[in-house]
């Protein structure tokens, strides 16, 4: 049995708007595996940072934010601690990166500082050891020359580098769960294969549990061992990456899979198009989600939402259609 | 380094050169003439043509500038046409000192009071501490300092009989003390409407940092909230205030005319207003372009710090 | 260029149409969310109350049977507000309700053709500046050099110079202003001129001038105008520093600046001598900078958010 580290259970989060609470995301409930990496697609908009973010609890709470539901990271329950441990949780146990190197990190601060702070903060290392802590990190994600490096500022590093040194400072106290929110979108097609390398590496190495996030459904395919497909807000489907890929139950996923270019593909079809635009979130449909844009919607489905039914491969889809096949074929 | 001050003091010559020729007009286009002034109602026109000679007041406009900047520039700012035989260095220099620490006091007063209600205002957005800092700055753009000075002195000298209503005590010769109790009212009036300026940058600044993606980094690596404001966002921050407090300190200077003679301080500002009831000219130029000179400089030094403290500034 | 066929020129009346009735929707949406920004209305309503109070100074000080010069008698000095005189009357016991009000009258007066006259003159010279690079240069060193100098003490000076009176006043400030003005006109004249439509004059041969009046000026006119009424706000604060400093208006004219200098001497016994000029000048300046606020979120949603 594989060993989980991150349970999350019927999470929502709210945030404060001029129209009162609006929740951004809704019921999200999946796991993640010791050593694993797993995927969480979908388009801009439809919750996967928000529901990175709540875990961390990033959120200012109470006037901003709102979380319900349930986050347990190794049998401890996030949502029910004091919001201040939350800071001795953050970098040790759980640590994130960002799209944007250059702008997450701090312009004034020099990567020494910023790579040492964790360690100091969370493993109480003197200056001297979180010092050959922090150049051993360096080493660890590939930056060459760690020594001059640590001497640098952010904007004096190659993008690539950047993206290295953020790594660098995720993983400097080991953590047990990595979230790389899009970490390779604002880099250039050579670098990002570099750094998706780097964080399978790294996931091997350390045996951490790593939660990718990410709109490239070929990223998907060659990293994740699971995938977890987002839209409005909630997981429409979600299972393991060979069979998701091979037999994309929910009419979104087959969608969004169809729409990548295929070399071996005919290059005569057109790619596929999801048509329709997302709705805004204070005007959600009353049935399934997505049944406004769906080519198979029937009456029911814009009546009532159906609820994320698992399959007999433990593929995961909430969508009624995909059910009743399910059904019917047993 | 070397490079980049020699740099900047090259690109601030043009704007040295107007301000120095602006203030040379200014007082060289006087109605009257500055000979006839000197040697009074009983002066011969032979006299007045003599002393014309001897001050070389026939020569060329451009001449009689670069003799008088020539001056400026080994201090000498010439003598007072009111107090005969006084030197304008020296009197503008015996002057100094009570604008300058008042400038200094006003502005640590401005310091402490706007760059923490600035951080609490962004911190708290919304809340109480945000609305009563609007008020505040609100008030501070609309009050003259003047204005701010006869209220301070209605309530806290008139009204409650805290502090004296004017009057001048000596940092140095009078005492930490006796300072204080003098010129905190005067202080207060001068700094207030740059408080509220300041108020609102630091509290601007703040809030663009805060929301920044290095924020949200440093939060995810466990920083605690304290040293997220104190290290992290306030060092970005800083920049911006930097500037404000340089902007402040000037026109703490400039300011000074008005809230010196309100107070009865015997500064720069009351020597420069007394110099225009006795058409001393001299003065009024000398002090003029002393100002502007500080202004210049102030604002060199504050792009020196900036290139200090940001790394994204070159500075070879 | 003209004339070639009629349809162009019809689609291009029809286009004229649909975009007249755009920018008059856009206006509505605009003062609507004007009215809404509730601080720029009471700004508004200050600032048209204070010009009211500007105009009608001797209508209402008439049918009160007071007026600003004239000594009420010995009895009468520094008496404290009365119903029949609202704001008390001063050390040469004149009524201080009648020159509070006439008070209005030189601030408006001097706050307006500060604004005017420094606009024209500070949008000429930016206009100006961007046509040469040698002259935008000299322009703008000599606006450097002039914002060097902080205002108010290039206002002392200037009226040191010129002699303390309410035409070197409003000469003085004018003076002062112009570098803001023209460095805004300069950016704003800069911008348009990168825009299509002026290229396109330029290509179809309209000389310099004719592109710079008729075509960047329009489009520069919003921002001067909220310039305008901060320069306003800040000429009543010169105004009133300067006449305080007794460098600006003389007495006996009622400014309020020069009230307050009368008032600081009895300071001890006379509040009101303080207090409602004060009040007055306060309000004005922060009526024009909370309806300058207004204009310009009008004019540029995005500026001030």
């Amino acid at each position: 049995m594989k060993e989980t580290i991150l349970q999350v259970n019927g999470l929502s989060t709210s945030f404060k708007t001029d129209r009162g609470w609006l929740k951004a995301i809704d019921g999200v409930t999946f796991q993640v595996y010791r050593g694993e990496i797993l995927g969480i697609v979908g388009e801009s908009g439809c919750g996967k940072s928000v529901t990175s973010q709540s875990i961390m609890r990033l959120y200012e709470e109470k006037r901003v934010a709102r979380y319900t539901g349930e986050i347990i990271l190794n049998g401890k329950s996030l949502l029910s601690i004091p919001y201040r441990q939350m800071q001795h949780i953050r970098g040790s146990e759980i640590s994130m990166i960002f799209q944007d190197a250059l702008s997450s990190l701090n312009p004034v601060l020099k990567i020494s500082d910023q790579l040492m702070e964790p360690l100091r903060i969370h493993q109480r290392l003197k200056r001297a050891e979180a010092w050959q802590q922090a150049l051993k990190m360096l080493q660890l994600v590939g930056i060459p020359a760690p020594e001059k490096r640590m001497e640098q500022y952010p904007h004096e590093l190659s993008g690539g580098m950047r993206q290295r040194v953020m790594i660098a400072i995720a993983l400097a106290c080991r953590p047990k769960l990595l979230i790389a929110d899009e970490p390779t979108t604002a880099l250039d097609v050579t670098i990002q294969a570099q750094i998706m390398d780097l964080i399978v590496d790294l996931n091997r190495q350390m045996e951490m549990g790593v939660i990718l996030i990410t709109h490239d459904l070929a990223v998907v395919a060659q990293t994740c061992q699971r995938v977890a497909v987002m839209y409005l807000g909630q997981i429409v489907e979600e299972g393991g990456v060979p069979d998701l890929f091979d037999r994309p139950l929910h009419p979104y996923t087959q969608g969004l899979l169809s729409s990548i270019p295929r070399l071996e593909g005919d290059r005569r079809e057109r790619l596929h198009v999801i048509s329709g635009t997302v709705p805004l979130l204070h005007q959600m449909p009353q049935g399934c989600r997505f049944a406004p844009r769906c080519p198979y919607a029937t009456g029911p489905c814009r009546s009532a939402m159906p609820e994320l039914t698992a399959m007999e491969n433990g593929q995961r889809v909430r969508c009624w259609r995909a059910v009743e096949k399910e059904a019917s074929h047993a | 380094m070397k490079k980049y001050i020699l740099k900047r003091i090259f690109t601030l010559l043009p704007t040295v050169f107007v301000v120095s020729v602006v203030v040379f007009l200014l007082v060289h286009l006087t109605p009257g003439d500055p000979a006839a002034m000197m040697l009074g109602d009983d002066a011969t026109m032979e006299d007045i043509a003599a002393l014309h000679t001897k001050l070389g007041l026939d020569d060329p406009l451009y001449i009689q500038y670069f003799r008088w900047i020539g001056r400026c520039l080994q201090g000498d700012f010439g003598t007072s046409t009111a107090v005969i035989g006084q030197k304008v260095s020296d009197m503008v220099f015996s002057h100094f000192r009570p604008t300058l620490t008042l400038a200094v006091y006003s502005q640590l007063i401005t310091i402490l009071l706007a760059i923490p209600t600035g951080i609490l205002a962004a911190r708290k957005r919304g809340r109480i501490a945000d609305f009563i800092a609007s008020i505040f700055s609100l008030l501070g753009i609309s009050l003259p300092s003047f204005m701010m000075g006869l209220g301070l002195v209605l309530l806290a000298a008139v009204h409650f009989r805290w502090l004296p209503a004017a009057g001048y005590k000596d940092l140095f010769a009078d005492g930490l003390l006796p300072f204080l109790r003098y010129m905190t009212l005067p202080a207060l009036s001068l700094g207030f409407i740059h408080a509220a300026y300041m108020m609102r940058m630091t509290k601007a600044s703040m809030l663009e940092v805060l929301g920044s993606d290095y924020i949200k980094m440093a939060r995810s690596k466990g920083v605690k909230e304290r040293s997220i404001v104190g290290k992290h966002a306030f060092r970005n921050a800083l920049l911006t205030i930097i500037t404000v407090v340089g902007q402040g300190f000037i026109s703490a200077l400039a300011g000074a005319a008005v809230v010196e003679k309100l107070f009865t301080i015997p500064g720069i500002g009351t020597l420069m207003v007394d110099s225009i009831e006795k058409r001393d000219y001299q003065v009024i130029q000398a002090i003029t372009l002393l100002i502007a000179m500080l202004n210049v400089v102030i604002n060199l030094v504050i792009d020196l710090i900036y290139g200090l403290c940001d790394p994204r500034i070159r500075l070879d | 260029m003209q004339g070639h066929s009629s349809s162009p020129s019809m689609s291009r009346d029809a286009l004229r149409q649909v975009r007249r009735e755009l920018i008059r929707e856009q206006r509505m949406v605009n003062i609507r969310r004007f009215l809404h920004n509730g601080l720029s209305v009471v700004g508004l309503v200050i600032v048209l109350l204070m010009l009211l109070t500007a105009l009608f100074a001797p209508l209402i000080t008439g049918a009160l049977g007071v007026d600003p010069y004239t000594s009420l008698g010995r009895e009468m000095r520094l008496q404290p507000p009365s119903a029949a005189h609202p704001f008390g009357t001063d050390n040469v016991n004149r009524d201080v309700f009648a020159r509070v009000l006439y008070g209005a009258r030189i601030s408006m007066t001097v706050g307006f053709l500060v604004g005017l006259l420094s606009a024209l003159i500070g949008a000429t010279v930016g206009l100006y500046a961007t046509v040469n690079p040698i002259l935008d240069n000299i322009l703008m060193r000599i606006c450097d050099g002039l914002k060097a100098i902080p205002n108010i003490l290039l206002a002392i000076t200037l009226m040191a110079v010129l002699g303390a009176n309410m035409q070197n006043v409003i000469i003085s400030l004018t003076i002062v202003s112009i570098p803001g003005v023209a460095r805004i006109a300069r950016s704003q004249a800069l911008l348009v001129r990168e825009q299509t439509y002026v290229e396109a004059m330029r290509a179809a041969g309209a000389s310099r001038f004719r592109i710079l009046w008729r075509h960047v000026m329009p489009n520069i006119l919003s921002p001067i105008i909220v310039q305008m009424t901060f320069t306003f706000a800040t000429a009543i604060i010169s105004e009133a520093s300067l006449s305080f400093l007794g460098a600006g208006i003389p007495i006996p004219a009622p400014s309020w600046g020069g009230m307050l200098k009368e008032a600081r001497s009895y300071i001890y016994n006379g509040w009101w001598l303080v207090v409602f000029p004060a009040i007055f000048t306060a309000l004005s300046v922060l009526g024009f900078n909370l309806f300058g606020d207004g204009l310009r979120d009008l004019i540029d949603p995005l500026s001030g958010r």
